[in-house]
Formats: structure tokens, sequence, C-alpha cells
């Protein structure tokens, strides 16, 4: 099972027709798609650093010297991996009626005083990388916090560095 | 011979571990294992005895199963004399006896409440359920005809699954048999764990979801006259050898309402997401399900350990809790590059109007309304979500037909059934969207509604990369109005409630009307001419809504998915909407986005000005007291989010809110 | 060979091949198979009845005038469906508040057709492309209850601004489907007569349909589809049909055409609803095996069709052929009664993989269909299919597939078989494509078995016909441990759905929902049989016109009233045969007994609920004229050792792990009363059989095989 670059390029850019999308989602998984997803987001960064693990839409986990760090699209660094990047975000909290209201009808939004909405911005493109809905208060959330190095030495058999 | 199609038959073996399970509603798949283990603890063997023709039943909670509603049948199945395991088959009630009429109730306070209880019970012998035992069922429910039908239907299931046990036996032999038992469990297993180091990355995955149930001023109990709001954080650890685990740990309590969740219930919930992302093709049995560890804390509102609480409506925290799980696996999907594997979580399968009435006739009718088994799935990795047709509990979801709905529900007619504009969650790709229908109560001598859904917080936690959460729902519906008086002068009546800030249901229909952010609403009367709304939810969006191509969002206008100024204020699409259809302005749309960019940029601030502002908030105690009552109750059960809590705001390690 | 007289053309137009049977007077037959052409259908017909014809050596121009019936079926609509090629744009006219019906759709129609797989697998599923845009379907304030009562009148404004807006819009057809308007028509016919006003007012000369004149049964969405469909797909279909006409009858053919419809009945081109003949090809290999199930007087029979993408069983239990009324087509619910078939997606296209992660073979769910598979060069297939098996395997003769006319490449198969399923089993490509075709064969056997012990019966109760392009070389395979009494599989196996067709009634049929509950109360029972016999008798006055349309006499026609009933309270109704006119006491009562005996023979017994009473759920009337239909020929029996000129020689098959040397004999040349030992492999143009070691193949006096033990 292999998908070529072309077809993998319009899945992630999500204009793949339907037909073949859903063949690709029916039929077994290719093996190698780790190595050219990973070609494929690399020759979509300006930046140069090795990507090691796509993070999101935006985000990178990235080889930069002898740190690994999350690094934005637009090539703002958020620093290293195993510390939240949302540390480094700028952060706008829709904590009253007046913000959400921006977005939802207030029938169809949130009591403020149960639930707040948080939007974490790149501070370097202002992209919305997350939104958390969380009770005031609720400590922020570290999303997905990778074991790198068993990943590539035990899954995947390849050298990380 | 189904029944809503909430029907459900399996086979385990003699220790009750599933072996093969047939279509429906997996999550029961289970549940009945449950019961069977519990009554082997017991030492069911001697007393009351498990023989050939033996059969039990069981729908208690607290062992295993997910609400009172559903009903298990099971049978021991013996080979010359040989016990070889249990049949088991579950069918969901559409009315179990509880203090209030549905199948879903929200007035219930305690166990006595729920309704009709059938703990682990020898019913019947020789092949035949017990004559006393059917008298007791039947007039213990207000609907005896579907009891009756829904036993006859488990039972002759069961003894197909018996008989097909015989067939393999008497074909391939006893000894084969049983090797093929263990090893399909094994072998359910080993795909688990394959398919997990295929398909993710080994890691923490972390997320949280949130429930109200606002109980106060509502409430029949004193006890339960609070506002109540659920936690359930969901951390995913996949180990370097593939292993799964989920942990609920720092959930909070349990309550004096319906929505505890027994363990049996989580464990359904884990299996039924498991089988719709990991393993839909593999073998489900409880290989998988014993790949896949799981904690859910003793104590906590997912596991209580309490059989005098109330678990009628164990849906309303299980299904927002799990949410998060697509999200998380999705997390494991997107680094290793599998984006048509994404969903950015769910829509609530809430809001199911229930209640009862007497025709004019005379004739009682239930309401127990299904159609929500049809709401938004989140955004896909690849696109959209699905409108209006995904259930988590049901892969198989379907909405049904009005006509077929109101041939039971007679006193109840659909004025609409339609999308709801801006219920599907904001993103690059949209979440599926929500909808409502409103219903016109119509030659009824009496009536009662309710029905529940979040309003004051969304349910799942979030979208998925900057994608926003579907709209919560919220209460609406109208007495005393002059709907008649509206017909009689062909006058356009009210079809919904598309944009609430132009209310059609404001326009002529007069009466009363109720509005509540509260989808929580206790058993209310109902008269001729009032009109009830029903709102089906839409799921989350996945990535920035202002990266969404002005085509789609344009589309989504004129599909009525959202409305033109939702386009603008959440897209930042200016539509122009002209006579031949509705079309975005690219310029304007560009210069829009740009200045939506900038005020981002003015309004956000650095996240150490954020956490100092948030970390005042706890530190006095500024929260709402639901909020600090979940708080409590999750700090009180989990020594360890306590601890991380204080850890995170850097408060003292025994710091407390107050009551 | 002028002594053949051809009497019946029946057609069967699949999407790549349209084949032909011709019968003449004695019964024999011959086989005719052309290219489809979807644009003008009339064209490769005409082709595929030359190349029947030309095994007679006989022309078309002598022979045409001598048909006495010509059966068509076909999937050309059901293909202007899937592959939205219809009319349009269409007007809609629903109930207020309604108007989203064909974007919400019901959920059941977002993973219709799906394997169990992908039914679980929720990111796949999604809605189809709307047959109606939205700005053509229009709202009107109205309502009926379930009991007929108007709750809203209709806002007759409202349809005047509707139509009036939708005739500017440019619509070809009006549809209109009102909430509960099969229990009560007023609102529609309100809404007609509005609608013909303002057209004859604006000029537009289009048509207008209505969903309690088509189909008046419950189910407001299949209800609506069924009528769309209707215009979307069947009206162009009814062009080509009366285009075929028109070209036989310039041929010198006075015998009228007629089309399958799914129920199992023929109808005429100018059926009124000519959207019951979209799904006709499958239920005509029903409708053959039950032809042959009477010449036989076989009480039980399971039919299966392998084709290149699916494997369709069917059931004839007690001589009764079960009938479903909402079946799903095309991911469409309809309100269409059909035939029982239940299919899974296994053929001969079906492609092999190998799922990496657990290094399983996983088979489709997609197929090469009509390519074949990677033995095809110029089809464009890189993943090896089921034919690629066979043929490596040996079963299949490269150098005579379809006699000759498709060149297959055995290499090409072994060596994608090689590489994508034998290297990652590390296995030889031998044992890994036998590995493959069992599992197949497994598949196609658990799903007939499971229908089987479905209805309560075991495989030793029935008999099993093995026929379409797949059956024959893998019957052995899916019947293998399985003890049916007898394994049939006709010389004309190819054909054997077009043969089907030709053994149909001219027969129409209506179905309406009643809705009424049959309880000990005199009143209550009194009002069903009343109305029962209104029912029947609006339904059998309804099919009179439709044979005087046809210009047959409707006095000679019999009338086969029915009805669907269920247990109260259960969902699923079944099929009961009634007598007209049926009386409130005994007449109920012996009908009551048949639902019961019924009941318990499909479902388990020990789900009989009787306490609550009978739900009627719908009155069936079906009107049959008789028509010519095929007789089947018998000949003589001769020696049980072939003849040495049906002898083409010999070849190696890979069976259970083991090289064999195969016999390989011309279908042809054998004669009745030969008997075929295993291993061999019987050829013939359209069909490959499969006799494997250890069992024989006996050709009976009419020409078809019985697969037994060697």
């Amino acid at each position: 099972m292999k998908y070529d670059e072309k077809t993998l390029s319009a899945l992630i850019s999500g204009q793949l027709p339907w037909a073949e999308t859903k063949e690709i989602m029916s039929g077994g998984k290719d093996p190698d798609r780790f190595r050219m997803v990973l070609e494929i987001v690399q020759s979509m960064v300006s930046f140069t650093e090795r990507i090691l693990l796509p993070l999101g839409p935006h985000l990178y986990i990235v080889q930069k010297g002898t740190d690994r760090i999350v690094k934005c699209d637009c090539g703002y660094e958020f620093g290293d991996y195993r510390t939240n990047w949302k540390f480094m975000s700028r952060v706008f909290v829709r904590n009253s009626q007046e913000s959400l209201q921006e977005l939802y009808h207030p029938d169809q939004g949130v009591d403020p005083d149960w639930m707040e909405l948080r939007e974490f911005y790149c501070p370097g493109c202002f992209h919305l990388l997350e939104t958390e809905a969380v009770p005031p208060g609720y400590p922020v959330m570290f999303d997905f916090q990778p074991d790198l190095e068993t990943f590539y030495r035990d899954w995947l058999q390849q050298p990380l560095e | 011979m189904r029944n809503i199609g909430e029907l459900c038959f399996a086979f385990y073996t003699p220790e009750g571990d599933s072996v093969a399970v047939s279509t429906g509603i997996i999550t029961h798949v289970h549940t009945m294992s449950e019961a069977i283990k519990f009554m082997i603890r017991q030492g069911y063997e001697d007393d009351p005895g498990i023989s050939e023709g033996d059969i039990f039943c069981n729908n208690d909670p607290d062992l295993g199963n997910v609400h009172t509603t559903d009903v298990h049948t099971m049978i021991p199945i013996f080979w010359e004399g040989q016990m070889l395991g249990w049949a088991g088959g579950v069918a969901h009630q559409v009315d179990i006896g509880a203090s209030t009429p549905g199948h879903d109730p929200v007035a219930t306070a305690n166990r006595f409440e729920d309704g009709f209880y059938v703990t682990a019970e020898k019913i019947g012998e020789h092949h035949e359920v017990r004559k006393d035992f059917k008298i007791r069922a039947q007039r213990s429910v207000r609907t005896p005809l579907y009891w009756d039908l829904d036993e006859k239907c488990r039972i002759a299931g069961i003894y197909m699954v018996r008989d097909a046990v015989y067939r393999i036996i008497r074909e391939e032999g006893l000894e084969y048999f049983q090797t093929f038992m263990r090893e399909a469990v094994e072998e359910g297993r080993q795909i688990f764990m394959a398919r997990i180091r295929e398909r993710l990355v080994p890691g923490i995955y972390r997320t949280a979801s949130f429930m109200d149930a606002p109980y106060k001023g509502k409430a029949w109990h004193p006890e339960q006259n609070h506002d109540f709001m659920m936690h359930a954080p969901m951390t995913i650890t996949i180990g370097p050898d593939g292993s799964f685990a989920l942990d609920m740990d720092g959930a909070s309590g349990p309550g004096p309402f319906p929505f505890n969740a027994s363990e049996g219930s989580m464990q359904g919930a884990l299996w039924v997401q498991i089988t719709q992302t990991l393993i839909y093709d593999g073998k489900v049995n409880d290989g998988s399900y014993l790949a896949a560890q799981h904690h859910f804390p003793q104590g906590s509102w997912c596991n209580p350990g309490n059989s005098l609480l109330a678990y009628g409506t164990p849906w309303a925290y299980l299904i927002p809790a799990f949410t998060g799980m697509f999200r998380l696996l999705s997390r494991g999907y997107f680094s290793r590059g599998y984006r048509e594997e994404i969903v950015s979580g769910y829509g609530f399968t809430g809001d199911p109007t229930q209640g009862g009435g007497v025709l004019a006739n005379g004739t009682y009718f239930p309401v127990s309304n299904f159609e929500l088994c049809a709401v938004g799935l989140g955004a896909r990795g690849t696109m959209d979500g699905l409108d209006a047709a995904y259930a988590m509990w049901n892969p198989e979801a379907d909405m049904g037909d009005a006509e077929v709905w109101e041939t039971i529900e007679s006193g109840l007619l659909y004025l609409s059934r339609r999308f709801k504009p801006d219920t599907a969650g904001y993103g690059r790709f949209r979440g599926g969207s929500g909808w409502e229908s409103l219903r016109l109560v119509h030659g009824v001598q009496e009536l009662q509604l309710y029905s529940w859904r979040e309003g004051r917080v969304f349910h799942g936690g979030a979208g998925l990369f900057g994608g926003y959460p579907g709209a919560t729902g919220y209460r609406l519906f109208v007495k005393d109005t002059k709907f008649y008086d509206m017909v009689a002068d062909r006058l356009p009546y009210p079809l919904g409630d598309r944009n609430p800030a132009q209310r059609e249901l404001d326009n002529g229909l007069g009466g009363t009307m109720h509005l509540s952010r509260d989808g929580l609403i206790l058993p209310q009367p109902f008269q001729n001419g009032d009109v009830w709304l029903s709102l089906f939810s839409g799921g989350p969006g996945y990535g920035d809504p202002l990266e969404r191509p002005i085509d789609e969002v344009a589309r989504d206008v004129e599909g009525d998915i959202y409305l033109p100024e939702t386009a603008k204020s959440v897209f930042g699409v200016i539509i122009d909407e002209e006579p031949d259809g509705v079309k975005a302005d690219p310029v304007r749309t560009e210069q829009y986005r740009a200045a939506l960019i900038a005020d981002r940029r003015a309004r956000s601030v650095s996240y150490q000005e954020f956490w100092q502002e948030e970390r005042t908030k706890v530190s006095q105690g500024n929260l709402a007291e639901p909020v600090r009552r979940m708080y409590r109750e999750s700090m009180q059960l989990s020594p360890a989010w306590s601890a991380e809590f204080c850890r995170f705001w850097n408060l003292p390690v025994d710091f407390q809110f107050q009551p | 060979m002028a002594e053949h007289m051809p009497r019946i053309l029946a057609i069967d137009a699949g999407g790549t091949m349209t084949d032909t049977f011709v019968v003449d007077e004695a019964g024999m037959f011959t086989i005719g198979k052309a290219q489809t052409t979807p644009n003008r259908e009339s064209d490769g017909l005409l082709r595929s009845f030359d190349d029947a014809l030309h095994y007679w050596d006989m022309e078309r121009g002598t022979v045409t005038q001598h048909l006495m019936a010509t059966v068509y079926s076909g999937t050309s609509m059901l293909n202007r469906l899937l592959e939205r090629r219809g009319d349009g744009p269409i007007g809609v006219l629903v109930t207020a508040g309604m108007e989203d019906y064909f974007r919400m759709e019901r959920a059941a129609q977002t993973y219709a057709g799906y394997p169990f797989s992908d039914r679980l697998h929720v990111v796949t599923h999604v809605h189809n492309e709307p047959l109606v845009p939205r700005k053509y379907i229009k709202g009107i304030r109205e309502r009926i209850s379930f009991f007929g009562e108007e709750v809203v009148p209709l806002y007759q404004e409202e349809v005047r601004d509707a139509v009036k807006a939708l005739g500017r819009q440019g619509v070809k057809a009006l549809c209109v489907s009102f909430l509960y308007s099969y229990r009560d028509p007023r609102h529609e016919l309100a809404a007609l007569e509005i609608a013909q006003q303002v057209l004859a007012e604006e000029g537009i000369d289009i048509p207008v349909y209505l969903s309690s004149r088509s189909n008046p049964v419950r189910g407001d969405l299949a209800r609506l589809n069924t009528l769309v469909v209707e215009v979307y797909a069947a009206r162009p279909s009814r062009l080509q049909l009366f285009d075929i006409r028109d070209r036989l009858r310039a041929e010198g053919s006075s015998a009228p055409v007629r089309v399958l419809a799914s129920y199992g009945g023929t109808v005429s081109p100018d059926v009124e609803w000519l959207v019951t003949t979209l799904i006709s090809g499958p239920i005509g290999g029903i409708l053959g095996a039950r032809r042959l199930s009477e010449v036989y007087h076989f009480e039980n029979v399971v039919c299966t069709d392998v084709g290149g993408t699916s494997f369709d069983v069917g059931l004839i239990t007690e001589r009764e052929l079960l009938t479903r009324t909402e079946p799903t087509v095309a991911r469409f619910l309809l309100t269409l009664p059909t035939l029982a078939m239940d299919s899974i997606g296994a053929g001969t296209g079906t492609l092999v993989r190998i799922d990496p992660a657990v290094r399983r073979v996983t088979l489709g769910p997609d197929s090469a269909g009509y390519r074949l598979g990677v033995c095809n060069a110029d089809s464009g297939i890189t993943v090896p299919s089921i034919t690629d098996c066979d043929l490596a395997l040996g079963y299949i003769n490269p150098e005579y597939f379809l006699g000759g006319e498709v060149k297959v490449d055995r290499e090409r198969a072994l060596a994608a078989i090689e590489e994508q399923i034998a290297q990652p089993l590390s296995s030889d490509p031998f044992s890994a494509a036998e590995g493959v075709v069992r599992l197949l064969e497994t598949q196609m056997r658990d799903h007939l078995y499971g229908m089987v012990l479905g209805l309560g019966y075991a495989p030793e109760n029935y008999r099993l016909f093995g026929y379409g392009g797949g059956g024959p070389l893998h019957v052995a395979g899916y019947t293998e441990g399985l003890a049916f009494q007898d394994i049939l599989v006709p010389t004309w196996a190819a054909a054997f759905s077009a043969f089907g067709g030709a053994c149909a009634d001219y027969a129409y049929r209506y179905d309406r929902s009643i809705d009424l509950l049959i309880t000990p109360e005199t009143s209550a029972r009194e009002m069903v049989a009343q109305s029962l016999n209104q029912a029947w008798e609006d339904i059998r006055n309804r099919i009179g016109q439709e044979f005087q349309r046809d210009g047959l006499n409707p006095a000679e026609m019999s009338f086969v009233p029915s009805v669907r009933m269920q247990y109260l309270g259960m969902l699923d109704d079944i099929e009961v045969r009634a007598k007209w006119p049926i009386d409130a006491k005994d007449g109920l009562t012996s009908l009551i007994d048949r639902f019961d005996e019924l009941f318990a023979k499909i479902f388990a017994r020990s789900a009989r609920s009787p306490e609550a009473g009978y739900f009627v759920t719908k009155a069936i009337g079906v009107g049959i004229l008789p028509t010519e239909k095929p007789v089947l020929p018998k000949f003589p029996l001769q020696g049980a050792t072939p003849s040495i000129n049906a002898h083409k020689g010999t070849r190696k098959l890979f069976w259970r792990g083991e090289w064999h040397t195969a016999q390989l004999w011309e279908m042809d040349r054998l004669h009745s009363g030969n008997e075929i030992l295993g291993p061999s492999v019987i050829e013939a143009p359209a069909t490959t059989f499969l006799v494997p070691p250890g069992r024989k193949a006996v050709l009976d006096a009419y020409r078809v095989f019985h697969l037994n033990n060697g």
C-alpha cells in the first residue's frame, strides 16, 4: 500500500476528491506515510530545521542544533518541546458576555461564570493554534507530550539524530 | 423484531469475557460481562444455582449496566453437562417505570426513583421465564407491551446464539471451540496493540471536558437543589509497547441526580469509541478491552460504587466525558500523517424529548424520542464534519422518519426539522451541523414533557487545532399560544428558532415563552397549541476559522449552516446576498480578515499576564459556586490532581476552595 | 440450423455488457453479448441480439417478426442515479419546515451500502449529494395528522407563490410530498389543482407528481426519495425504452416490450411509475431460480449470484419469495417493494491487500469491476483482484476469457500477487493466492449460511443454484462443508438473469399503508375488513387501468391480494397472502393464522406476540396477465462418458496446497447424462465451471449441472 506524493499533498490540503479520500480511509494504512508526509510538510515550511514530528497544521517539533523545539511555520519558536508551547503563546480569554457574543448568540454560548473560552495564538503570525473551553481557573492543558525517543528508536526504527 | 435498533447480542466465556458480539449498541459488549462476573463472585452456582435452562436478568447499573432502561437477559450454555459460556442479549426499553415516564429521567435523585430494578436475578427455569416475574415486570413499567416484546426478542436472540454455538461444536468439535474462545480474545488483544503502533505516537495525551447540571430552582428534592458541574479529565498514555491506558483521575463527584455513571457504562463507552476509530475492522471482543487499560476513579461520578444513587441518565455526563477521546487519538493520527482518520470530537446526543401523555381518545402514548441520535460529528482532518447524522453510542445512527415518530407520539406534531444555523463548530474545517425540530402539542388530554442538554458550558472541552466547540443548547417552549388563531387566519406560524436574534417565535404566536440557557428541564405539563423546540448539537471544528476558504463559507451561508453575520464575525468573510445567491467578497474579506488578525494582536496578552489573572481568581476563590464545588470534589477525590492543580497555580499544597 | 424460431428475447443491460438470451419454441436458447451503449441503449441491445443469433446462423431481419415476448432488465436507471446524470432541475413542495430533507437525509443514508467495517468507522460516513438542491424545495404550511385529521389547512397562497417561483426558476417537473398524505391526500390534491392553474397562467407545461398517488405508504423521506427518483432517473429511461420498442417494431416485431420490476413482475414502459423497475438485474436471477424450482419441484432454494463486485443471495423458502418494502438503493431509502436479496461486496473483481499492521489479508471493499484486475494490462489496475488469483491458480483459461475476446496476462497477475501478497506474508504466490480465494469463499459461505440459519433452517433443507459470471467458478468453494441437498449450475449461468427476466409474469403491483389494529373487538374487525376490501378494490381498478392502457383485457387478469402485518409494537412487518373480499370473522381469523405460521417460519417461534393484537400496515394487490415464457427443453440422457471432441486438453491447477492436472472440457459439447470428474474445468465463452478434485459434475436432461461428491 502506497500513495503518491501528489495524492498525499491533496489529502493534507483538504482538496482530495471524496472518492479517493474514502478509498484511503477504508483501505489499510501505508507504512511509508510518516516519511512521505514529513517530506511534504518539510517542503511546505520556509525554515530549514529538520521536522521531527508535526504537532498541528502550523506547529512542528524540529531539530534546532542540539535542541528539539516547537516551531510555527511562520518561523516563531516556542522552545523545548517538553514544555507546553502554550506558555509561550499569546492568549485571549473570552470570559465576558461581550467577548463571547462576538462568536455565539448568548443562548448558544456559555455562561461566563461557568466557563471561559481561551484562544492561544502564535505570537509570530497570530494564527489561532488551539482553543480551550474550561471553567475559570482551570490549569492550562498540555495537549500532547510525545515520547520522541521511543517513537523513533522502537517504532520507526530510525535514528532520531 | 427490532425496537428502535437498540439491541445487541453477545457470547461470553464461562468467566464472563465476551468472545463475539452482534451489531447494534456495542456499548453493551462489556456491560453483561460485569453482571456474569458478579453472579460468579456471589456464588450463584450454589444459590440460586446455574443450570441448563435457567434464565437470568439484570439491569442494575451498579453491576455493570449503563442505566436501568437497558435490560439484559442471559442464559448459561451447556454441552453434555459442561458449561461452555453465556449468551446475553440487551434491549433498551422505552420506559422502565421510573418516577417520571421516559428512558432518560432527569428529576430522580436516588435509586428508588430509577424504576424497576432487577439485580442479577434468576427469572426462569427450563427455558421459560417465570410467570410471577412476567407479571411483576409488566406491572412495574408504563409500557408493558414493549417490555413483553423486548423480553421475547432478547430471549429469541440469545437462543439463536446458543444454537450457533451448538452448531460450531457439532461441526468442529468441543476442543476446537474452546481453543477458539481463548484465541479469539487473544487475537483481539494483539490486533489492538498492533493498530496502536501503526497509527499513533507514544506519549501522553491530555484533555478535559465538562457538563452542567443546573438543578438550582428546578429540583423536586431539597438535596438536589444546587447547581452542579461535572469534570472529566482524560489522559491517554500510549506506552512503548503499544499499550493504551485511559485515566480519568481527577473526575468530580457523584450527586443526587441521575447522571452518575457506573464503571460498566464507562467501559462500554470506551469500547464503542474504540470500535469507531481504531479497530473498526478487527474482531470486536474483550481482547481489545483487555488491551485498553482504564482507570475510572472509585467514588467519582464515573465509578461511584454506590448502589443507592440514581443512575437513570448516565449519558448526560458520559457523552461529554468521551468527546476528548477522538481528539486525543486524532493528535496521534496527525503526527503520523494519517490525516484522514482525524475527528475533532462530536456533538452532544442530548435533548431527548421525553414524557408521556393521553390522547383525546384516552390512549396513553409514551414520548421517548430518539431523533437525537443524529447530531453533528466533529470536523475531520481532511473535510468538514458529518451534518446531523452521528451518535457516539451507535455508529449506525438514524434519526427516523417524522411519520414514524408521530405514529407513536401522536400528540406531538412536527412543525419542522431543519438545520440550525451557527451550531457547527467553527474552524478551517467546520463541525457537522446541528439541527432543530419544532413540535406542536395537539389532540391530547394531558401531556408532560422534559429533557436535558448542556446549556451553560461547551460539553466537549474545545475544538482541535484552533477549531471552536459547537454551540450549546438552550430550552425554549411557548405555552398558551395563538397557534390555532394564526392558522384560522392563514398567518405564517413559526417553524423554529433559526435566528435567536430575530425570533420567529416572537412573531405573532403570543403566549408565554419559556427561554433559558439551561437545557435541563424537569417534567412540565403541556396542552394543545403549545410548541416545544428540540435542539440537536453540532460538532466541534478543526483549525483556525480565518483559514476556511471563503467559497466554503459562502456555501455555508447559502445552506443556512451559518448566518451571514457569523460568517463575518467568526470567519471574517463578507457576504453579499444577491438575488441569484450568496456571494463572498474576496477583497473586503481579505481586508476584514487582516483586521481580525490585528485585533488578535491587540487584544491578546502574554501567557504570564493571563496566568496571573487566572491565578488571582483561583487564589481568591473568586469563582461561581458550582465551579468551586467541582474543584473541591476533584481535589478531595484525587490528591494527585489536587497537587498538580496547586503546583500549576503556585498555591500552597493545602490549598482548598471554600464551599 | 434453420430449425430455430426465436420466440422470446430477454435482455439484461448491465453497466458494461448487454446480455441477450434468445429462446425458441422448443426452449433452445442462444446467448449474445455486446458492449452496453448508454447514450442509445438500443444500439448495444441490437448488437447483442445479433451476436446471439449468429450462433444459430440467423439474421435479425428474418426473425424479429416472430418474437412473442421481449423482456428488458438493466442497470441504466440505477447508474443514472449513481452517477447523478438524471433529469432536472426538479421543483419540490414539502410540508413547511421540512425543506432540508435531502441535506439532512436520515443518517442511515450516510453509511448505506457500506461493509460492516466502514459502518463502524465513522469518519467514512457522508451525505449524498442532494438530487434536488435546496433552492428548488419550497415548504408549504399544512398538516395532516397520523389519524388523518386536518390540523393545519393547506395555505393555498403559499402553494401559488411557490409554484410561480419554481416555474420561473425553470424546473422541469414538480413533485409534491406532504406529511401523512398517504393517510389523506386532500392537501396534495388541492396543491395539484393550484399548481396546474398557476402553471397554466404562467404558460409553463411541466408535469406534477404526487407522493400520495405514486406511493401512498408511510415513511416521509423514503416516499419523497422514491417520487423524486421517478422524475430524476426513471423518466429519462422511459425514452430509452420507447426507443427500444420503436426499433424492434421497425424490425417487424409486434411483441410488447416489458420491463422487469423489482417486485418480480414485468410492466410496460408506459407504466405510470417506472421507478419500480429501478432494481431489476439481480431480481432476474431469483426469478430464474424460481422457474427452475418449479420444473424440479423444489421447495427451498438458495439463489447465489457471483458478480464482479458483489455476491447476491436470495432465498426461496417453501416456494415463497420474501419481499421487502423499504430497500436502500444507491444509498437512498426508497419505498419500493423488492424481492429480498442480501449482498456482500465480494466478487471476482474484489481487490486484495495485506494489512501491514497485523499482516492479514483484507478483501475489498473496492473492486476492479469490469476492469478485471492486474491481468488486464489496459485496466490501470495495480492491486491484484480475485480474478488475478483465479488466473494464477490455473482456474481460468487466459486464452479463452469471454471466449478469447479479452486478453489477460497471467504473468502480470502472478507478479503482482508475488510482490503485494506473497512477500508480505512470507509465502509463495500460489499458496497466497489460494489463501485469498479461500478467504473470499469463506466470506461468501458465512454470508449464505447466516441467511439460511437466520430463517431457522439448515443447508440440509435447501438446494443451491450458483450462477452469474463467477458463480460456476467459485460455487464448489463457497458451498464446501455445507450439506446442501444439491448444488446446481445451469449451463446458461452467465445469462441467468436475462433468462429469469423472461420467466417473469406480466404483473402490476401497488401497496398502500393502512395502519389498522386487529383486536378481538367486533367493530375493529369490521373496520379492518372494510378498509382492506376498499383498498384492494382501488388497487384492482388501478391495475385494470394499467392493463387497459397496454391494450390488454383487464377481465383476464388474476388479482392476488395480500397484506403486510406485524404484532403490535414490533417494527418488522411481513407479507401474507389474503382472500378478497375478506370478512371480519373467518376471513380475518384465517389471515391471522397464516401470519402466525409465517412469522414462526421467518423469525423465532418464541418471539410470537399475539397478546396485544395484530397491526396491518399495508394492503397490497398484484394483477397478473398470462404471458409467453420459455419452456425448458428436455434432452435425452446419453452415457456418462463425454464425447472425445468435448475434451480440450489439460491444465495445471493449484487446489488445497497441491498442483493437480485438470481435464479441460468445452461446455457446449457436453451432453445430458455426461459426468465430469474433478479435477476438471468446463469452459464456455461466457463462463468457467470448476470441478475440484474429488467432486463430480453431472449434466442433467435440462442441461443443468449437479455438483456432487465424486
